[in-house]
């Protein structure tokens, strides 16, 4: 009995033996199989294998939170509104008694928010739905509404000779709608710069200032520009797109009435420049851009030469005291500019001198009169009309602060939540947004990934030399699954990419500690990509019907098989279109240290560019036009425009 | 494809031929006409131009797939184009003043005088491809090298691939009322003059069909460019593209030379295709050719489009018409009427730009300029001796000659706009105002600022 | 078994008696504060600078509140001085001697139980002891000798040490780093000379700051911009930078000075008593009048200051140098500089040239140079003559990339954005020196300032009671200073002849002076 029972437990062990050495023999021959190489260690069937996109953090349902975007105080200077895009909600706030009053459910992420002279109408941004809403204030009801371009999240309302008008800036489509007020209709959608963010009215109507927070460059290695923009209210015309050398972030913008100026804070980014050091502002720093319709006229430093104020995003101008308002989104403060003082040193500076001044850290000290702390994450300010009063919203504390701007002191505060803490993804916000774990504050996470995202530069990292392997800003929108990270895939763990590497190569500080990385992290793996929802429901139209047959053709037209490791379904691998392993496609550069580079994942691939790994080509057409080589980078030199053509159309659906 | 090789050889000597009889009157012939040789001069920088546009060209792959290995079809076609940019100088004799007015649906204009600008107004080329004035009033030219807009100062300011311009030579002018945005066709790339900025579009950095843009307009909320090798169409919301050429749309060749938008449809000129009618909503192609398909000959008049090698077509008010180096047509609709020289008052058959004023419209040839609302003719020719001579066409009476002291700055007319009030021509040898009669106005100053 | 239980019982009670014990100690009052008082009965001749401040006798009192008894806490030792707290308020270092031979030593008292540990041990003694955000402790050795604070021929420098292992150097500049504090922002700001071309009898004296690994150096205030010598920066609690300014060596007319981090360069002011004292200045309470306070610091947790993850390759020996455009200069060299073509890189204490390059058409130039070693420049016109001239004063550390805007760059400016030529190629690599040596600081003499006259004390001391001294000495010696008495200004009845007393020193906040008679 003993006997037979051992040699059935033998047998066992030597079917499972036999089964373990061949299927991993099978295993590696598929592999090599599928990738045309030898070199591969570690692959599992994850790879390429066992994916859903249902199971990635950030397609599951999460918790919400009244996180305050867009403010706007009633004229009569009683009511506060308050747009709460993760909620769905429109708020209203009593100023007194700083209570809030009415709620309105709002879907579609309600963003930005004005409201007309007479304090009727609230006109509000709804970012998700791509609508501009009209709320009568009286009822407090929704009473119209219009399509405009992709994501708007700002608006503004002024009165023109031809009639009223609300200019919306349009962050997705890179377009700023025009409309009518009653009933709202959209009259033109001028071209903006990149992600238009913000927007501003002269006193009498006459020009828009439109705020575009990320820049482009002709080349990877050339200077960046952002662009202010001008338009026409009336008409929707274009007036003047005027350039900002090495600017980016610009997410607010106000006019001086009585001027003809236009203030912009901005972030004086240094991406061409290796990151030697970070001291006395080489990666990047806060500025002030003050333009007018002939262009922009002077940069000037917000921060200080030790201590720095990162991601200036709103700005209120008071120009009864002839003082700006600026929050500092990860500096956590407001700072409060003397504007006389700024035009008193504009009078005696030359055009070099104006334009060079953001330079100097040491200017500021001239006119910043204060710095306000504030809760978490201080984004968008509005000022009473009477301008004693100052709000701004602390988008994670779910609060908003009122200033007195006599005394420059807090003077109470709107609770629209609870902060939401006992949420990691809200605490890993609050990480990624603040600054405080950089040398001297000097910038946060979301300096180079606003909402996750990237920046659209390209950056020279020193760890491995200086001018070595300059790297392209990758988007953290749907990262969840596709370890490992950097374009080296050096980093196993976002916790490894956060925490101990960007300390020694970025930060130049003490890592985040453990338990804050660990939220940080969620946070990042619950970045859904650019609507991905509404793209899953979209039915694909018949080009990129075509353009899909052709980005998992398995043959050219002619019947000529691809190989299996140039087809793009084998390293852009369905769900997450990677297959998480390195890739050799003919893109190393003189500076670069190998030929094989990770291969990114697709998903909002139409709103990452540039592409490749030091951001060479432009767009998607130029990686298989100027920077394909010998077909490495998928088969593609049969193609003729048509089919280039569908297969970027297809592209941009995922 | 032996007969369309026939044809092109004719074609690039007639052209170049044509060229030096119809101006023999000229005292010094155009170079390019010397012995008929279709080759323009080494130095002619338009061959420069038909070379880079070859070479850009060849190094496309879909485009090499787009015209099925026809590289000397293009070429040729190229070399055509580049002639025709060739023009000669002429010099005013005498001023006479002439205040005419013939009998027509609407009075025709008649020009009493010309204006010249040049280098001395800074304009930096000689050959002036293209003249537009936007709904705005502002004026801009496309010149062999670069982008003018009139200054305020009444001089011209330059922009050039220094400035972000794709290439130095601009073919054609269209404008988005809608934002004022000016969409600027080159022998490479499409570009966007917005704001004082300039954004590109090239066939490698875009859906864009092919580099070399020979016709642009904006229709809604798209923006049309007819390419050599192909036409393309880009949603201005979207920015998603559309093509079309000879794989997947009633043409038969891909060169398109032009496009217009008309009432809910597109009217795209194709060299050797005839024009093509797009519906953009249905996605329907209709084409109109030529019904005898002759190159050399109108066997029977009015049957329809005079040729089916398309150089130019224009619309407006419900009117189509076409230009060709045959003559050229015109569609109301219900019927079609043709011109050619010799057995109509149209000078030349060398046809290449239409611009409709109302129901008439300017017609630029190889001879100088024409007004014709179908029944009267205006004719703006050179003399001999360089000066302006008017030749005035009415049913049924005597042509009507007059000699003025200033004429068109070259008979070599490439571009034409016009309204009720004045018209400008971009010649060969320059740009020229027409000052209409009954009016002392020059070019306002004002016009001169970038939108 | 039994045996077990009996063991057990015995562990059990000893852990009770501890946390019984442990349990037992009061916590001490929020607002105590650790003194360091000198005496006046020694007669011990001072052989360096901290002899000088803290004569033997000197002792280490803890004062919880102005009533409360003191506790002494340093009677094993002669002498002890500079009390800084650890940011926990959970220890006190100071320097100290056991015995009047030997050389000062950096030692740790926990607190509240007062137990005493000595964290380093170097043959030239350590001083200015201050804590890095991780623990680790900094401080300066050797300690400057009485004759030669400035001049010495081996300066002082910095090193950092972890818990009791080996301190390891961070400094290697060819003048001395001495008094070290960490600020907020992790750096450790140091006072130091600038080296000079020109012969001159006065160092030029000013704030740096440095990573904990001993990174980028980098001027941080006072240069050039008023009087020389500066002496004992604090962090306030505002995040001014206070110190103490005099116009000579002897520091006998020593005052308060502040700058604003906002424009360290341009803030220089004066700061009072009172503004020094409500920006978190200490002020001990006076004792009875035979002992003087020299200095004294709060036991109270503060902010730890931030760290600095190290991104030096400790395996390498040369660093790399990019300079953005060395034909950038601020005022005064900016003609010369904009002739500059090349580049004569030089190292070491004696400035031996390690060769030439020539700069990118954009000014910008990048060279591997050897680690550790003082490193300068000379910038060469087309002709080969030196335009601009930086005497070797930084350093790189092993690994490290060290970028500059320009020769003489302006102070707190960044870069302008743009690829340097530079950048897009290797760096120029010159051979690696063998370390610095003693030759090479007696080398170095040549390239520093002249000798600054030596302060000479006399055999026997006098306590002189009772002067009426100028506020300003006041609050100058809450910040540890020990002033040399500026004669001639007929001070007091007790002051006799001056053919009669050397040199006198104003000690402590009793307003009490202490002179050497002559013999």
């Amino acid at each position: 009995m003993k006997k037979r029972h051992a040699i059935g437990v033998a047998a066992v062990l030597f079917m499972a033996g036999v089964t373990i050495l061949f299927g991993k023999r099978w295993a590696g021959a598929h592999v090599q199989r599928w990738t045309g190489r030898q070199d591969l260690g570690g692959v599992t069937c994850t790879h390429c294998h066992l994916q859903s996109i249902e199971r990635m953090t950030w397609a599951k349902a999460r918790a919400k939170h009244h996180s305050p975007a867009g403010i706007v105080v009633s004229p009569d200077g009683s009511k506060l509104f308050i747009a709460c895009d993760d909620a769905n909600e429109v708020v209203e706030a009593d100023v007194r008694s700083l209570k809030v009053t009415r709620k309105l459910p709002l879907p579609g992420a309600p963003f930005g928010i004005t409201i007309d002279a007479a304090g009727a109408r609230l006109f509000v941004t709804c970012r998700a739905s791509d609508r501009v809403v009209t709320v009568s204030t009286r009822e407090f009801q929704q009473i119209d509404a219009v399509h405009v371009g992709d994501a708007p999240v700002a608006i503004a309302h002024t009165q023109t000779p031809a009639g009223e008008r609300l200019v919306v800036a349009n962050s997705l489509s890179d377009n700023i709608s025009v409309l009518e007020c009653s009933p709202l209709r959209e009259i033109a959608r001028p071209q903006g710069g990149r992600e238009p963010f913000a927007v501003a009215t002269s006193a009498d109507g006459a020009i828009a200032f439109v705020a575009n927070r990320l820049s482009t460059s002709e080349d990877v290695l050339a200077m960046p520009v952002s662009e202010m923009t001008m338009i026409e209210p009336a008409h929707g015309k274009l007036l003047w797109r005027h350039t900002l050398e090495s600017a980016h972030l610009s997410e607010g913008i106000a006019t001086l009435p009585g001027s003809t100026w236009s203030l912009m804070p901005f972030v004086k980014v240094r991406n061409l420049v290796p990151i030697t050091q970070v001291a006395n502002g080489w990666v990047m720093s806060s500025g002030l851009a003050i333009a007018d319709r002939d262009g922009v006229r002077a940069e000037l430093p917000l921060d200080e030469a030790n201590d720095f104020f990162a991601d200036p995003s709103g700005i209120v101008v008071d120009a009864a005291q002839q003082r700006a308002y600026i929050a500092s989104g990860g500096g956590d403060v407001v700072s409060v500019i003397d504007l006389a003082r700024i035009t008193n040193w504009l009078a005696h500076a030359d055009e070099a001198t104006r334009l060079g001044a953001i330079r100097d850290l040491s200017l500021s000290a001239d006119y910043v009169l204060a710095r306000i702390a504030t809760g978490r994450n201080p984004r968008q300010l509005a000022l009473s009309p009477d301008g004693k009063m100052l709000f701004v919203t602390e988008r994670l504390d779910d609060a908003v602060l009122v200033v007195d701007t006599a005394t420059l002191k807090p003077a109470g505060r709107i609770v629209l939540g609870d902060g939401g803490l006992d949420d990691p993804i809200r605490r890993g916000e609050r990480v990624f947004t603040s600054a405080a774990y950089t040398f001297q504050r000097q910038f946060s996470c979301r300096s180079c990934h606003p909402d996750g995202h990237v920046d659209g530069l390209a950056y020279d990292f020193d760890g491995d030399g200086i001018g070595d392997n300059m790297l392209d800003n990758r988007t953290l929108q749907g990262l969840a699954g596709t370890a490992p990270f950097k374009w080296n895939g050096k980093n196993a763990t976002l916790e490894i990419q956060c925490g101990v590497r960007f300390a020694r190569v970025l930060m130049r500080t003490d890592p985040i500690p453990p338990r804050e990385l660990k939220d940080l992290a969620a946070f990042i793996e619950a970045q859904p990509p650019p609507r991905w929802e509404r793209k899953r429901d979209q039915a694909l139209t018949p080009p990129q019907e075509r353009g899909k047959d052709i980005f998992f053709a398995t043959s050219r037209p002619d019947g000529t098989p691809v190989p299996r490791e140039r087809r793009c379904q084998t390293c852009h691998r369905p769900p997450l279109f990677t297959n998480r392993l390195p890739s050799e496609i003919g893109t190393r550069g003189a500076r670069d240290s190998t030929n094989y580079f990770d291969t990114p994942h697709l998903l909002g691939i139409a709103h990452t560019a540039p592409y490749l790994h030091d951001g060479r080509a432009k767009t998607l057409e130029e990686l298989w036009t100027i920077y394909q080589t010998n077909d490495l980078h998928g088969v593609t030199s049969y193609m003729n425009k048509h089919q280039l053509n569908d297969l970027v159309e297809y592209l941009k659906t995922l | 494809m032996k007969t369309k090789e026939m044809f092109r050889r004719g074609d690039a000597s007639r052209s170049a031929l044509g060229d030096r009889a119809r101006s023999s009157p000229s005292p010094q012939p155009s170079p390019s006409g010397r012995g008929g040789n279709v080759r323009p001069p080494i130095a002619d920088p338009a061959r420069n131009a038909s070379s880079q546009t070859a070479l850009s060209f060849s190094l496309s792959p879909w485009g090499r797939a787009g015209v099925r290995g026809n590289g000397t079809w293009l070429l040729t076609t190229l070399g055509a184009f580049a002639v025709s940019l060739i023009g000669r100088t002429s010099l005013a004799a005498f001023v006479i003043a002439a205040n005419l007015c013939i009998a027509a649906d609407g009075p025709l204009p008649i020009i009493e005088r010309f204006e010249t600008f040049g280098a001395g107004d800074g304009i930096p080329a000689d050959k002036v491809h293209v003249v537009f004035k936007t709904s705005q009033g502002v004026l801009w030219i496309g010149t062999w090298d670069g982008l003018c807009v009139r200054e305020s100062n009444g001089k011209f300011r330059r922009f050039g691939p220094e400035h972000g311009l794709s290439h130095k030579m601009v073919t054609c002018i269209a404008e988005d009322k809608t934002t004022g945005d000016l969409w600027v066709g080159t022998m490479r790339g499409l570009n966007k003059m917005s704001g004082g900025r300039i954004t590109k579009f090239l066939q490698t950095d875009s859906g864009l069909p092919n580099n070399v843009v020979y016709g642009v307009d904006v229709v809604d909320d798209t923006v049309w460019a007819a390419t050599a090798a192909g036409t393309g169409a880009m949603n201005l919301k979207s920015g998603t593209w559309k093509m079309y050429d000879h794989n997947n749309s009633a043409m038969h060749e891909p060169w398109c030379y032009s496009i217009k938008g008309a009432k809910d449809v597109v009217y795209i000129g194709v060299w050797g295709s005839g024009i093509l009618e797009h519906d953009p909503k249905t996605g329907s192609f209709k084409e109109y050719r030529d019904p005898d398909r002759d190159f050399h000959y109108d066997l029977v008049a009015d049957d329809g489009p005079i040729n089916d090698i398309t150089s130019w077509v224009a619309w407006n008010d419900g009117i189509l018409w076409q230009a060709t180096y045959f003559g050229m047509s015109r569609y109301d609709g219900k019927s079609w009427k043709t011109w050619v020289q010799d057995k109509t008052p149209l000078p030349s058959n060398f046809t290449q730009f239409i611009w409709p004023v109302g129901n008439y419209a300017y017609i630029g040839h190889d001879q100088g300029a024409s007004v014709t609302d179908g029944t009267n003719w205006v004719n703006y020719l050179i003399g001999t001796n360089g000066q302006g001579v008017v030749e005035i066409h009415r049913p049924s009476a005597p042509v009507e000659k007059r000699v003025t002291a200033t004429s068109l700055a070259n008979g070599f007319v490439l571009g034409i706009w016009a309204d009720e009030r004045e018209a400008w021509f971009a010649t060969s040898k320059g740009l020229s105002r027409g000052v209409f009669s009954g009016t002392t106005r020059v070019a306002n100053a004002a016009q001169g600022k970038v939108p | 078994m039994s045996h077990r239980v009996q063991r057990s019982a015995w562990v059990a009670g000893l852990l009770v008696l501890t946390l019984m014990l442990i349990g037992c100690e009061r916590p001490l009052a929020p607002q105590a504060l650790v003194v360091v008082q000198t005496s006046f009965t020694n007669t011990l001749p001072p052989r360096d600078l901290l002899d000088l401040r803290y004569p033997p006798g000197t002792r280490l009192v803890l004062m919880e509140t102005t009533n409360a008894p003191p506790r002494f806490l340093s009677r094993e030792f002669v002498a002890v001085g500079e009390p800084i707290v650890r940011p926990d308020g959970s220890a006190v270092l100071f320097s100290g001697k056991r015995s009047a031979d030997s050389p000062w030593q950096i030692f740790e008292l926990k607190l509240p139980r007062g137990k005493v540990q000595q964290l380093t041990s170097l043959p030239d003694g350590a001083s200015h002891a201050a804590i890095l955000g991780n623990g680790d402790l900094v401080f300066s050795s050797p300690v400057p000798k009485l004759a030669g604070t400035w001049s010495d021929a081996r300066p002082s420098a910095l090193f950092v040490q972890h818990g009791i292992e080996a301190p390891e150097q961070i400094t290697f500049g060819s003048t001395p780093a001495v008094q070290p504090t960490v600020l907020r922002d992790g750096r450790i700001l140091f006072v130091s000379a600038r080296v000079t071309t020109t012969n001159t009898a006065t160092p030029r004296l000013g704030l740096f700051t440095v990573n904990n690994d001993g990174t980028e150096v980098t001027p941080f205030a006072v240069n050039d911009d008023g009087v020389p010598f500066i002496d004992s920066p604090r962090e306030l609690d505002d995040g001014r930078i206070a110190f103490l300014a005099a116009s000579n060596v002897r520091m006998s007319d020593a005052w308060l000075e502040v700058v604003r981090p906002a424009r360290p360069f341009l803030s220089r002011t004066n700061l009072s008593f009172e503004e020094w004292l409500a920006a978190g200045g200490v002020a001990p309470p006076d004792l009875d009048l035979d002992w003087h306070n020299a200095a004294a610091a709060r036991i109270a947790p503060r902010t730890k200051p931030a760290g600095h993850l190290s991104a030096m390759v400790p395996a390498k020996r040369t660093g790399t140098l990019l300079c953005l455009d060395s034909t950038f200069s601020r005022s005064t060299v900016t003609e010369k500089a904009a002739r500059t073509r090349r580049v004569r890189v030089l190292a070491g204490a004696n400035a031996r040239s390690l060769g030439e390059v020539a700069i990118e058409p954009d000014g910008s130039f990048q060279v591997e140079v050897p680690a550790d070693t003082p490193i300068g420049f000379e910038a060469l016109d087309a002709a080969g003559r030196v335009t601009v001239r930086l005497a070797p004063t930084f350093w790189v550390r092993p690994g490290e990339n060290r970028s500059c805007v320009g020769c003489h760059e302006a102070y707190n400016t960044a870069p302008s954005n743009y690829r340097p030529i530079a950048a897009t190629k290797p760096p120029v690599k010159f051979p690696v020196m063998r370390p610095v040596s003693e030759n090479d600081h007696r080398l170095a003499e040549a390239h520093r300032f002249p000798l600054a006259p030596a302060l000479s004390l006399g055999e026997r001391e006098q306590l002189i009671p009772s002067l009426d001294l100028p506020e300003r000495f006041g609050a100058a010696m809450r910040l540890g200073a020990i002033l040399p008495l500026p004669w001639g200004e007929g001070w007091g009845e007790g002051v006799q002849r001056a053919d009669q007393i050397g040199p006198g020193y104003i000690l402590g906040r009793s307003k009490k002076i202490l002179v050497q008679r002559k013999p």
